[in-house]
């Protein structure tokens, strides 16, 4: 019996939603009239109340914006084929770059510590030193488009891991730092699709690329989420930034791959 | 539904357009779903974008197999608030944001007030529901999801739903009711 009313309810829920009159289901179900309508009233004002919840149209226009880059980008996403000579470039880079610092004296420990370091701390500049030092060793564009993107990850981490307790000219650096970085990507992508290359090699990166904004967007909404209101904004702005420098790199390379 | 699952398929395959349809289709709402329950503007409208974004980058993994595309976005939804409540290390203690409902120079203010205080009060009075009470109420009423799709989401049986539907909207009547009652006795 119960079941059965339960059945009912929801038969008239729908109608409800389909903007039917709490009359017109009562009429449905004379015998379950008295039961029904205090349900259904409350179901009527729900549906009305919610259905006023409406998005900013400015940030309606914003938000779609910012999905349309992003899929034209992937629109074209090309195939990977395979791993060229210059693949392999940013490890032995990486390599070398470890090899520098060691000679220069700061230590393969140090430098390892200094991978989880976060603005503020000592050795973090140690490790923004190790990374300069893998892009002299870098020597294509592709190559360096990839270990920026690489970078630019490491910044987002940087900035969901202080989010919760950043202040906000830490904030404002790290996005600056950030934006200079994808800026960097976005050079290179547009002279990389200007100029004759290899053909995989672009694939690769453009994929690699994707995939990089795609997963540091997200996490710059989250970190977002976390940060004190003060630091929001900053970080708000750093992510409008992260979505169109890379779509206008991604755009660049598929316009390059559609040629 | 044959066409949604068309749209997805196509989707999928990258083809232009299709995932900006879903995304027109369902973007007012996930925000709808997502307000009732993070109750503030600026957090809505963040996980809204974390919501699509999420969902395109993991829509090759999607299969139909009997999940509508509804109840698989719903769930992302979901599990975003969740992790965002998480993260914060709190629920539902910011205050409603009054932004959040119409008010467009078209608009009457009676009714704008009105309408704010409508969803005041269904949001406030969601709060007093069980969390698997509120779910089902913000996925039939803000999401619009029908009871198939919200069982789907919820990982529930139909008829669990159902019965969870019917408790949920007795006890709205009842929270709504009190409040009513102890507003009117204030008056006198």
């Amino acid at each position: 019996m119960a079941e059965q009313f339960d059945q009912i309810l929801s038969e008239c829920i729908d109608l409800v939603l389909q903007g039917k009159s709490v009359e017109h289901c009562l009429q449905r179900y004379p015998e379950h009239a008295v039961e029904l309508e205090p349900l259904l009233r409350v179901a009527a004002d729900a549906s009305s109340a919610a259905s006023s919840i409406e998005p900013r149209p400015e940030f309606k226009a914003q938000a779609r914006y910012q999905m349309q880059s992003l899929v034209q980008a992937k629109r074209r996403k090309p195939q990977a084929r395979w791993l060229s000579f210059f693949d392999w470039v940013p490890r032995w880079a990486a390599v070398a770059a470890c090899v520098v610092v060691v000679i220069l004296g700061a230590g393969t420990g140090v430098v390892a510590a200094s991978s989880n370091s976060l603005p503020g701390d000592t050795l973090y500049s140690v490790k923004l030193a190790a990374e300069e030092v893998q892009m002299a060793f870098t020597f294509s564009d592709t190559a360096e488009a990839e270990l920026l993107a690489e970078f630019a990850s490491r910044r987002v981490d940087e900035l969901a891991r202080i989010a919760e307790d950043a202040d906000p000219e830490t904030v404002e650096n790290l996005s600056s730092r950030l934006g200079s970085t994808v800026g960097k990507i976005q050079e290179l992508a547009a002279g990389i699709a200007q100029e004759p290359a290899d053909e995989a090699q672009v694939a690769e990166l453009t994929q690699k690329l994707w995939r990089r904004a795609a997963t540091d967007v997200c996490d710059l909404g989250k970190a977002q989420g976390e940060a004190p209101d003060e630091a929001r904004e900053g970080i708000a702005q750093a992510r409008s930034q992260v979505v169109e420098t890379y779509a206008a790199a991604l755009n660049a390379l598929e316009a390059r791959h559609g040629r | 539904m044959q066409q949604e699952e068309n749209l997805v398929r196509l989707a999928r395959q990258g083809e232009p357009g299709a995932f900006e349809q879903l995304y027109e289709s369902y973007f007012d709402r996930i925000y709808r779903y997502i307000v009732m329950k993070v109750r503030n503007r600026a957090d809505a409208e963040d996980l809204t974008q974390q919501v699509f974004m999420k969902a395109y980058e993991s829509i090759d993994a999607f299969r139909w197999r009997g999940v509508p595309f509804a109840a698989w976005l719903f769930r992302i939804a979901h599990n975003q608030v969740v992790d965002h409540f998480r993260k914060r290390n709190r629920e539902n203690t910011l205050p409603l944001d009054e932004a959040m409902t119409q008010s467009g120079p078209d608009f009457d203010p009676v009714v704008i007030a009105e309408r704010r205080m409508q969803v005041k009060q269904l949001i406030d009075a969601s709060g007093q529901l069980t969390e698997a009470q509120r779910e089902v109420i913000a996925l039939r009423f803000a999401g619009g999801l029908s009871v198939a799709e919200t069982a789907r989401a919820m990982g529930k049986s139909e008829g669990a739903t159902k019965v969870l539907q019917h408790d949920a909207l007795a006890k709205l009547r009842r929270i709504i009711s009190f409040k009513q009652e102890e507003a009117s006795g204030r008056a006198v």
